[in-house]
């Protein structure tokens, strides 16, 4: 599919020159916005003006921009020392030719680019191949590498280099593409060019069937993932690589948060989660969890219906293990604003909750008789069970455990209290639990499978 | 009439002529014969004439402009070649007129690195040498007689300029055109 350049020789097609220049940079407009849709472009209303760009690229919220200079041919670029007077702040030059041209000119024009290491020459033909959807699509690399072209390419790239940097994306498996890894140093801003890299690194580790010492230590692990990375990242690998081994989703899990994940709900609809949460479950925080049923036939659409494992995955917006042999769901939130719970009121007795808890410290426990209440505090009592026993099992009334409250070690450092409402069968922690306290917390009091 | 390909004074020439008067900020000059030729053609009465660069007066009405580059180190030829170039303007206009067109009011450039004819230097642009020129070049110019109101009118736009190449230094650069051309808003969108 060559749209682009269909249109562009097209809008050339003119022997006005207003309508020229209108019908080209209209072109080109649609181009830039097609290869970067956040891009907000602003037209000079120059044309191929020496010092003026033609457009001005800025991005939301960000304090970056690239000016654009539209130019004929490559060799016009190289006789008018563009790339020695255009600004110093990492302009993109683009020729509406092929860009191809005779060696004694690209030498020239490596010569004048080394004073603006930061800027792209590249062509129309160039952004052809860009543009090609189905390239790009091959990996997360490759669409990284379409997504941040207009933002950090530099150097000269014509359409051969475009071809490795998208097709290099395609490599899966352990095979580390060195060639293409020196094609994105490069050809890409510092920022971009670790971004794109760093996508290569995790999925060649991804593919690595056993999972090594020099794998564990990876420079790159230490870093974190954006939330742009890991929607491209993430889905590919749960589909592309079902059997990336544990150690690679710890240390990978270990580059986001539970909260990030919890945005990918569209993305990783339907997605086996399990693998990546039992990686990470203990050193995951989150605030809130929920006991809800799980109706095998809730949803007819997830294709883990009928499976009879415990299995991790969203339902909705949340993220959340269901357990089918209970017939129930724990809901995990890493915020304290999700997940409201039940609204009605359900009751047990200390009895029936008391062997529960045994494996639990317990801070504080709320029972409700029909004439009053009694909120009884650890710290106030030298054994909290046997005071509770006494109270539950008191004949002035008739008590019900109304909310436990336990606690148990946070995820960095210090304790977390996990206040227990039998009620809403909600679990809300005042710190950071680990996702695996508060399923566990859920599972044992609430769902009561001890 | 050899089109301006015919004619090499360089590349890199033109494009210091460009980045020169694009500098002033008052020329726009998107077009050259290197890479736009069809747009540097002007028809005259003997045929058409490719000027090295193209463009827009950022003044009012953005009237056209076409500049002859001649980086020379010596005079050269260049006597009897600017009786040309203003045979050639008048000859547009004169042909304008034949095609019944409304005036394009172009202006013409002639932008040099070394000067010429200097005992005339101050009438060179003047109606009476355009008039002697079109005279002398009833080929480019048509053979009617003489019109002065059309002479009167584009000796105001026939431009002669003189470039030193050490000018180069003091033109103002990149970053400084980026910072004022803005506020003056010397261009408007394209009607």
């Amino acid at each position: 599919v060559r749209d682009f350049a269909a249109a562009l020789s097209a809008a050339q097609d003119t022997r006005d020159p207003i309508d020229y220049v209108r019908r080209v940079k209209a072109v080109l407009h649609d181009e830039i916005q097609v290869l970067d849709p956040n891009a907000q472009i602003e037209d000079t209303n120059y044309y191929s003006h020496s010092a003026i760009p033609d457009f001005v690229i800025t991005w939301r919220r960000e304090k970056i921009q690239r000016s654009v200079f539209l130019r004929d041919t490559l060799e016009n670029v190289v006789a008018a020392r563009d790339a020695e007077f255009i600004p110093d702040d990492s302009p993109a030059v683009i020729t509406l030719d092929s860009g191809r041209t005779e060696a004694p000119v690209v030498e020239k024009l490596t010569t004048q680019m080394r004073k603006r290491p930061n800027a792209l020459v590249t062509s129309a033909t160039t952004l052809d191949v860009i543009d090609d959807k189905e390239l790009a699509e091959q990996s997360p690399v490759s669409e990284l590498v379409r997504a941040n072209f207009l933002r950090g390419a530099k150097g000269w790239v014509n359409s051969d280099e475009a071809e490795l940097l998208l097709n290099g994306g395609s490599f899966v498996g352990g095979r580390s593409d060195e060639e293409m890894q020196a094609a994105i140093t490069k050809h890409f801003q510092s920022d971009a060019a670790t971004r794109i890299s760093r996508a290569a690194t995790l999925l060649a580790l991804a593919g690595r069937s056993e999972w090594s010492h020099d794998s564990e230590n990876e420079d790159l692990f230490s870093g974190s993932l954006s939330d742009g990375e890991l929607r491209s990242i993430l889905p590919w690998i749960l589909k592309e690589q079902p059997s990336a081994t544990s150690g690679f989703w710890r240390k990978f899990g270990a580059m986001f948060t539970f909260g990030d994940l919890e945005k990918l709900y569209s993305e990783l609809k339907g997605y086996d989660l399990t693998e990546l949460l039992e990686a990470n479950k203990a050193t995951w925080a989150a605030k809130r969890a929920y006991a809800g049923l799980f109706v095998d036939e809730e949803d007819p659409a997830d294709e883990f219906t009928g499976m009879q494992g415990d299995r991790w995955s969203f339902h909705g917006r949340t993220i959340g293990k269901t357990l089918p042999r209970l017939g129930s769901r724990v809901h995990i939130a890493y915020s304290g604003t999700k997940l409201s719970g039940r609204g009605a009121s359900t009751s047990t007795t200390w009895e029936v909750v008391e062997p529960a808890l045994m494996a639990y410290r317990l801070v504080r426990v709320e029972l409700k008789g029909l004439r009053r209440s009694v909120t009884v505090n650890a710290e106030e009592s030298d054994d909290i069970r046997l005071d509770i026993s006494e109270i539950a099992n008191s004949l002035e009334d008739t008590y019900y455990v109304q909310s436990v409250t336990v606690r148990t070690a946070a995820v960095d450092e210090g304790t977390v209290d996990t206040q227990i409402d039998f009620g809403r069968s909600l679990a809300v922690s005042n710190g950071d639990s680990s996702v695996e306290d508060l399923t566990r917390a859920v599972r044992d009091i609430l769902i009561r499978d001890v | 009439m050899p089109a301006e390909e015919n004619h090499e004074i360089g590349r890199e020439g033109v494009f210091l002529f460009k980045r020169w008067l694009e500098a002033t900020t008052y020329l726009d000059l998107p077009w050259h014969v290197y890479g736009s030729a069809p747009h540097c053609e002007v028809h005259h009465m003997g045929g058409i004439k490719t000027f090295d660069l193209a463009g827009f007066l950022l003044t009012e009405g953005n009237p056209m402009v076409f500049v002859e580059c001649k980086r020379y180190g010596s005079v050269g030829g260049q006597p009897a070649e600017f009786q040309e170039f203003l045979a050639i303007a008048y000859g547009t206009v004169i042909w304008e007129n034949s095609q019944k067109m409304r005036p394009k009011n172009s202006h013409f450039i002639w932008a040099t690195t070394h000067p010429f004819a200097q005992s005339n230097w101050p009438t060179l642009t003047s109606a009476a040498t355009i008039q002697s020129a079109a005279e002398n070049h009833p080929h480019l110019a048509g053979d009617a007689p003489f019109d002065q109101q059309i002479g009167q009118s584009l000796a105001e736009r026939i431009w002669l300029l003189v470039l030193s190449e050490k000018q180069e230094e003091i033109m103002l650069t990149t970053e400084e055109l980026l910072t004022v051309w803005k506020k003056l808003k010397r261009k408007q969108a394209l009607a």
